[in-house]
């Protein structure tokens, strides 16, 4: 369901309508003005003095998504009227708007008292119940149109026919014309046309499915100029345009140079992807329809998606470059939302989670370190290897979470080496298929057995075997503190992680992206630091905690942001972060994830800064004195 | 000084018991290889020091090498016994030769069995690959009063260029390693990989009680690294010496005017032995009308080197002068004759070298050494008491050396025995181990 600009419901399940529609048409004639049932006026029809109409019979035109409606009216001014006017049709069970095109024909019947008038009116919309009213805007003031009490509710093929008739005989002018040509366009008819389309080139390059009923497109369009009608996707008795002015530009110049300039047509920003929410139904044929103001109709049978989960969120990814202000539209209406589905789609089904103890195991843990592993297998051989020493096992449960199912073998392989080597017993959990950080993390803390966990990076290494001992201390010790991590430095000592606040980037749509304090720098300082947040790099908590807010949000893409985000919704429940300064760590932050290469992970990476900008922005900002570089600051206030 | 008295007379006396103690301490001697697996100059060393310290009274010594062949494995144990009763062979399945960790599950248990039978007082580890760098914690797990020794080869654990310290690209000395240097030297790997690489050998180091370093050198190098100077002494590796020759070798005798200088080259014929320097000073001295006649003969293989270089090393000996010969290579056991046939020897290495054996060879054999002015050539060689330095790679400078002394050859006579005195004051390495181990063994200071 969707709602219009005024709140009311608009559309309901199509079946029903549907059933209703059948139920209303009844074969009627027409009858004159004076034998017309008075009706009550609708919400919004404004009295009678822009003229009345009355309408004999109507209905919906799937092919080329318009109501028409025949009738007649009593008042000429209605022929000075161009085409393009907004239209509301008062449907019993709501309205619909659209933009008019109108035709004229000689009514012998009421000669003298008004003409015949054929109306089309483009709306995806539909609706229920009787048509009570139609009301045309104009400059001279609204015209009404009634239904008259004989008035016909027609489908498809008669409708057409009978309107094909009345518009042999209407004045020859470009409203007549343009109905024909709606009129005129064909069914689709399973084969593909749209290449004979003579003034208007279209082509997908690739179909992403976006669950349950979305759609992303992802091509390119070039048209003459002034030649593009419109485009729609019509699956089953679901038809949505298409509007390419809202839709994510990309520059194709290999598409202009081939395909454009021989048609003197030269925009190189002609590919295109758009996100069509509730327009497919699964295991129904879909297709475009693509018209021209010329009139021709062109069809394409959409393909099946061929891509999903990862690779088809890189396939989208990878194929833009946004910046500035091109990337908040861009995000709300198509990148976000598309991401966002299948992305749930693809974590919707769950690993297979395999659980293999090596080593005897505390019986109950203090805490539960929950590392999960990705590319390099050998970072939890160097975290075990620098643990290592001849006292006891500290009272901590290691549970290294393989999301990396390809890497398998060589994962167990090592476990088992590692666990004879070094002597500290840990769970390794191997998923059947990757998740990405927020999930893995998220499962290791559905095994985890500890009064306290700590998500922990695996390129994060200490030597000191009580690391997590001195950090639970500091938590225990301020109950105001929700989450704890100790100060994390590169392999030069410098700092890689004191804290995390926000800066506005600007070339990044002025959305707010964390950032890791001091950076670089030496440190200085003891004891604990409040930031705002701390990186999941390596953060303490207690499991009761981990579990009331559920773990990390998967809605974060493969990992990004999310750290930031269980910070913040910790705070939201009066709970501080902090990083403990006495306890140091390496985190070896590789320079790859920086490198700017992947333009698909850049997009990823903005993506989570989407998610995470509408729902933490405002309160940031408002809480930190958080504003774009250059926007003129709020006044300050003693 | 007769140095075979003088040898016998230290290694009796350090193996000695203390008062109140049974016996010397025992041994086992952990090598990455077996001499009669792989002749490499560390394994001779360790199997020498393991034979030896057996030998010496109330001593007793075990051997543990490696083998990478799997000839000597039995399904289902790692560590077999196919030579002798106190030799054991580990037959080595998946090292990993960047960080030294043994990835092999089945040795840690089977190191611990072996060391809770022979309960050693002291493991002696020369060299760490093969068996993994946290050998040393599972020594250190299975028998916490056992001392741990290492001994340092090459810069093994500071350089991953096989420990040479020379930039794989260019071969340029390098002074320092550090993880941004390495990971240059080493694109495929990052700052950060040399940083954990660093990190998970000083990890284990830790558990080692004391390192050995045949030279002073190395070991500034390996303090400067990380081990603590404390943990870190200086004695030569004890290598399977020949009854000594110091009273039956001639000193070189002054050479009749006219008569060529005898230049001997001994080792490896490859880039970082230096052998185009020679080749370039050999050009140097042919191409100079003025200069004394030198006569400098070639003793090595480069079968181990690659094919490029060996076309080269062919190439420039089709194209040298009269006054270089190839002898090709020789075995152990014909050093002594052919260094006699020779006045002087020449070390002109590109790289730092660390306690060569040629310069011990040499001394034995009285014959001074013109080496290159750096590393363990610098330390071993006196400047002017028991050899020459020249600059490192430095070919004109080297052919000046050997001019000058082929027109005074009287100087030969006193470096050699400038040699003789060296070598009186030295202790044997022998002696000086098996002190070490006492004093670690009694948990004195060191």
């Amino acid at each position: 369901m969707r709602r219009d600009g005024s709140g009311t419901v608009s559309v309901v399940q199509p079946s029903v309508v549907h059933h209703m529609l059948i139920d209303v048409a009844a074969d009627r004639p027409s009858r004159p003005m004076a034998e017309v049932v008075a009706l009550d006026v609708m919400q919004g029809a404004a009295g009678h003095d822009g003229g009345v109409g009355y309408v004999d019979y109507f209905g919906y035109l799937p092919s080329c998504q318009a109501w028409l409606l025949v009738g007649w009216s009593g008042a000429d001014r209605l022929r000075r009227r161009h085409a393009g006017e907004a239209v509301t049709i008062y449907f019993e069970g709501g309205r619909v708007r659209g933009r008019a095109t109108c035709a004229f024909f000689s009514r012998p019947d009421i000669a003298g008292q008004g003409e015949g008038v054929v109306l089309l009116v483009r709306s995806a919309q539909r609706a229920t119940g009787r048509l009570l009213s139609v009301e045309i805007d104009g400059g001279e003031g609204p015209q009404h149109f009634y239904a008259s009490e004989s008035i016909q509710h027609l489908r498809d093929g008669e409708l057409t026919a009978r309107t094909r008739a009345i518009l042999q005989d209407a004045w020859a002018d470009e409203g007549r014309q343009g109905i024909v040509n709606a009129l005129n366009r064909g069914a689709y008819a399973g084969v593909d046309t749209v290449d004979a389309l003579t003034d208007v080139f279209l082509a997908l390059d690739e179909v992403i499915a976006c669950p349950p009923e979305g759609v992303a497109l992802i091509g390119w369009l070039l048209a003459k100029p002034g030649a593009l009608d419109e485009v729609r996707l019509v699956c089953d008795n679901r038809s949505t345009p298409i509007d390419f002015e809202a839709c994510v530009r990309v520059e194709r110049r290999d598409v202009t140079d081939a395909v454009g300039r021989p048609h003197g047509i030269t925009d190189a920003q002609c590919g295109f992807v758009v996100y069509l929410p509730h327009s497919v139904i699964e295991g129904e044929t879909a297709y475009l329809e693509v018209a021209t103001t010329g009139g021709q109709v062109g069809f394409m049978r959409l393909p099946q998606p061929r891509l999903r989960g990862t690779e088809a969120m890189r396939r989208m990814l990878g194929c833009f470059t946004l910046r500035y202000e091109q990337l908040e539209g861009a995000y709300d209406r198509v990148i976000g939302p598309a991401i966002r589905s299948i992305n749930a789609e693809r974590l919707a089904r769950r690993p297979e989670v395999r659980s293999i103890a090596f080593g005897t195991e505390a019986i109950e843990p203090r805490a539960s370190v929950i590392v999960p592993l990705y590319g390099r297998i050998d970072f939890m051989e160097y975290q075990l290897a620098l643990l290592s020493g001849t006292g006891a096992p500290a009272d901590v449960e290691y549970i290294f979470v393989l999301d990396d199912p390809g890497r398998t073998e060589q994962t167990v392989a090592l476990a088992e080496s590692a666990a004879e080597r070094f002597g500290i017993p840990f769970r390794l959990l191997l998923l059947e298929h990757n998740v990405g950080y927020a999930p893995a993390n998220n499962i290791g803390l559905a095994h985890a057995r500890g009064e306290f966990v700590c998500f922990l990076n695996s390129d994060v290494f200490t030597e000191d075997p009580h690391w997590i001992e001195r950090l639970i201390a500091r938590l225990e010790a301020d109950s105001s503190i929700g989450l704890i991590g100790p100060l994390l430095t590169f392999e030069d000592d410098t700092i890689q992680h004191d804290g995390m606040s926000y800066e506005v980037k600007r070339d990044f749509g002025n959305w707010l992206f964390p950032f890791h304090d001091n950076k670089g720098w030496r440190p200085s300082g003891l004891g604990v630091h409040r930031p705002i947040a701390i990186t999941g790099a390596c953060m303490v908590l207690r499991r009761s905690l981990a579990e009331q807010l559920g773990g990390f949000d998967e809605v974060y893409a493969i990992g990004d942001f999310e750290d930031s985000d269980l910070c913040l919704r910790a705070r939201a429940l009066g709970l501080d972060s902090a990083v403990d300064r006495d306890v140091r760590m390496y985190h070896l932050e590789r320079k790859s994830q920086e490198a700017a290469g992947h333009s698909w992970r850049m997009n990823l990476t903005l993506y989570n800064a989407w998610v995470h900008q509408r729902r933490w922005g405002e309160a940031l900002a408002a809480a930190h004195g958080l504003q774009p570089v250059g926007m003129p600051r709020a006044k300050e206030t003693v | 000084m007769d140095s075979l008295v003088d040898t016998h007379f230290i290694e009796q006396a350090a193996a000695s018991p203390a008062p109140g103690r049974q016996g010397g301490p025992r041994v086992l001697v952990c090598a990455h290889a077996h001499p009669r697996i792989s002749k490499g100059g560390a394994e001779v060393a360790a199997y020498e020091l393991f034979r030896r310290v057996g030998a010496a009274p109330g001593h007793e010594a075990f051997l543990l090498a490696g083998a990478r062949e799997n000839a000597y494995a039995r399904c289902g144990s790692a560590i077999t016994q196919p030579f002798a009763d106190n030799e054991f062979i580990y037959s080595v399945e998946d090292f990993d030769w960047f960080n030294f960790a043994n990835h092999d599950r089945r040795f840690p248990g089977a190191l611990t069995s072996l060391l809770h039978r022979l309960s050693p007082d002291i493991v002696h580890f020369h060299h760490y690959a093969h068996f993994g760098v946290e050998a040393f914690l599972h020594v250190r797990r299975a028998l916490p009063k056992a001392r741990i020794v290492v001994t340092l080869h090459e810069f093994l654990a500071i350089c991953n260029h096989s420990g040479q310290m020379v930039k794989p690209d260019t071969f340029a000395l390098c002074r320092q390693s550090s993880p941004v240097a390495c990971s240059k030297c080493f694109p495929s790997r990052d700052a950060a990989d040399f940083f954990l690489r660093k990190r998970y050998v000083q990890h284990f180091f830790r558990f080692v009680d004391h390192f050995i370093s045949p030279s002073a050198f190395l070991a500034e190098r390996y303090a400067e690294w990380g081990i603590p100077r404390e943990k870190l002494s200086v004695i030569e590796n004890v290598t399977a010496l020949p009854m000594p020759r110091a009273v039956s070798v001639a000193p070189p005798a002054p050479r009749r005017p006219g008569t060529p200088l005898r230049v001997g080259f001994f080792g490896q014929i490859s880039r970082l032995k230096g052998i185009d320097v020679l080749l370039d000073a050999a050009e140097i001295l042919g191409r100079d009308e003025d200069a004394p006649p030198v006569m400098i003969e070639i003793n090595g293989d480069d079968s181990s080197q690659t094919e490029a270089f060996r076309t080269r090393f062919r190439e420039r000996m089709e194209t040298a002068g009269p006054n270089v010969r190839l002898n090709g290579r020789y075995d152990s056991d014909q050093v002594d004759e052919l260094m006699a046939g020779v006045d002087v020897i020449v070390m002109p290495s590109i790289w730092w070298e660390n306690a060569p054996v040629v310069i011990r060879e040499a001394i034995r054999n009285r014959r001074p050494v013109i080496c290159s002015d750096i590393g363990g050539m610098r330390e071993k060689v006196e400047h002017g008491r028991t050899g020459l330095h020249f600059p490192v790679g430095n070919a004109p400078a080297l052919a000046a050396v050997l001019a000058d002394l082929a027109r005074a050859p009287e100087r030969l006579v006193a470096l050699a025995e400038g040699m003789d005195a060296a070598q009186a004051e030295a202790e044997t390495p022998l002696a000086s181990h098996l002190r070490l181990y006492e004093a670690l063994v009694e948990g004195a200071s060191l």
